[in-house]
């Protein structure tokens, strides 16, 4: 409410500023880049940045690019704007951003809670844009917004939790497994008899080096896409196996409950007919497991503490 | 009229470019090259092509491995048969673990899912997923890519472009790759 007698909005100070008369520059900081506040009205935040908040699906692509440049701005900048976005970071339907996240700018540009509970950012003294108390994220942490929401643009399944992928037994192949996995789907190398290789609940053998940097990324086995189960559930038969090594049996009895959502029938069955790979051991387990499907697992990421990831060149 | 010069000069200036920068820095120019585990991968895929290639389509042999350019021939029995396309398939570093991109060189098939730059929607209504990016997994090989992308021309029963072509297309120009595009369905007749 505080841009009484301000007529324009100087993008280089991030502020409302009042001209000098005819003059078309930013009276404190020189820069000819400025706005008219009135043409401002009913500009979406977005565009601030150039960003356009087209209805279509674009912006959530449009929002990386934003949070990047702001963040490149505030590190060279005192805390003018604040980036704000969706509180409910969970996707209804495994896709990003629902209805999109939203800019709001805190401190220069006057923000108040409108009567409806929405919120409003003003310009020139009065209501501008109203965005809707869904659209917007209260709560300190700007890193852990950027953060989630970079996981939530990556696609496909979320990560396996390192406890899970660690209980995953190793198996010294023998003639049986040759048999029916003569190679490993990821590097397409043939197994050696009597190397190690380890086995998904499917059955479904890989190399260590080949399955664990896949399963940092997404949970779900590369020829029949069942996923690993979450630590300490029985559902795979071998699972106690020696030298899967336990050793962060802390993190999984507080990671175990809220894996238990087992898989996502919309992902995955749909292409089964595509299929090239024999996918009957995955179908028999997603009917045995049934859990509720849920996109709740995007809280933690173990790609990026994992030792084992091999791409740091 | 000099304020709209100003903030012409602005938009320009200061806006555009750093997001165009962001952009484009993800797409295929700035591409690092292969690591060792998909140079390796590749190699092994491009033997198995030569020995067993899937039906109508050819690798057209460079020595770059990291791009691929194969042709296709359309089925016969369908509404591409005799014709001929190209298709480009580019490799990240981290391959397999990463899907490849793949896109048709101009002149692309008309196909309500191929839009004129050549990007392809390989999706499916019922699945909100794209078999080419969101169901990725590091099993799939280029072969296999390719006889989904041959499943799905032969299915088409008309001969046209996205409804949305031309929007699409439009926002592809600062350098998105189909990659970062979250196809949304347009219908699951195709």
């Amino acid at each position: 409410m505080s841009s009484g007698g301000n007529t324009h909005w100087c993008y280089r100070c991030s502020r409302p500023v009042r001209l000098r008369v005819r003059d078309a520059v930013c009276p404190s900081c020189d820069s000819g880049f400025v706005q008219e506040l009135d043409e401002m009205e009913g500009v979406a935040p977005l565009d601030f940045y150039g960003m356009h908040a087209d209805n279509d699906h674009d912006q959530r692509f449009g929002i990386m690019e934003a949070l990047a440049l702001m963040r490149q701005r505030l590190a060279g900048r005192n805390r003018d704007v604040d980036i704000r976005g969706r509180s409910g970071l969970v996707p209804e339907h495994g896709l990003g951003f629902g209805s999109g996240p939203w800019l709001i700018f805190r401190g220069q540009i006057p923000v108040r809670m409108s009567e409806n509970g929405g919120i409003e950012v003003l310009f020139n003294g009065g209501p501008g844009v109203g965005l809707r108390r869904e659209d917007y994220f209260v709560g300190p942490g700007l890193d852990e917004l950027v953060e989630q929401l970079a996981r939530n643009g990556r696609r496909g399944p979320p990560p396996a939790s390192r406890s899970s992928i660690d209980a995953m037994p190793t198996v010294k192949i023998t003639q049986r497994h040759l048999r029916t996995d003569s190679h490993c789907a990821v590097c397409k190398d043939k197994f050696e008899l009597g190397s190690e290789a380890r086995q998904m609940p499917c059955d479904h053998i890989y190399h260590s080096d080949c399955i664990i940097p896949w399963l940092v990324q997404h949970n779900s086995c590369p020829v029949c896409r069942l996923e690993l189960p979450p630590q300490g559930s029985s559902n795979s038969r071998s699972n106690q196996n020696s030298s899967g090594g336990n050793r962060s049996s802390t993190t999984s009895s507080t990671t175990s409950g809220r894996e238990s959502s087992g898989h996502n029938p919309g992902r995955r069955n749909p292409f089964s007919f595509l299929w090239p790979f024999r996918s009957s051991n995955s179908n028999s387990h997603h009917n045995a497991t049934g859990g509720s499907s849920s996109a709740a697992i995007h809280e933690e990421n173990h790609e990026m503490d994992y030792s084992g990831w091999p791409f740091d060149y | 009229m000099q304020r709209s010069v100003v903030k012409k000069k602005v938009m320009k200036a200061n806006f555009v470019n750093p997001v165009e920068e962001t952009m484009t820095s993800s797409s295929a120019p700035s591409r690092k090259a292969l690591s060792k585990i998909a140079c390796n991968r590749l190699q092994k895929e491009l033997v198995e092509w030569q020995v067993n290639p899937p039906a109508g389509f050819k690798h057209k042999v460079t020595d770059n491995l990291q791009r691929w350019i194969i042709e296709v021939n359309g089925a016969s029995g369908t509404l591409y048969a005799n014709e001929c396309y190209q298709l480009q398939v580019d490799f990240s570093e981290h391959y397999p673990m990463e899907a490849p991109q793949v896109i048709f060189l101009s002149p692309a098939p008309f196909h309500p899912h191929i839009y004129s730059n050549g990007h392809i929607c390989l999706g499916f209504h019922i699945a909100n997923a794209d078999i080419l990016y969101d169901s990725w997994s590091p099993a799939m090989t280029v072969s296999s890519i390719c006889i989904s992308i041959l499943s799905m021309l032969s299915s088409s029963t008309v001969k046209q472009r996205p409804a949305d072509n031309d929007r699409y297309v439009k926002n592809c120009r600062n350098g998105r790759s189909p990659k970062e595009t979250r196809w949304w369905f347009h219908d699951d007749k195709v």
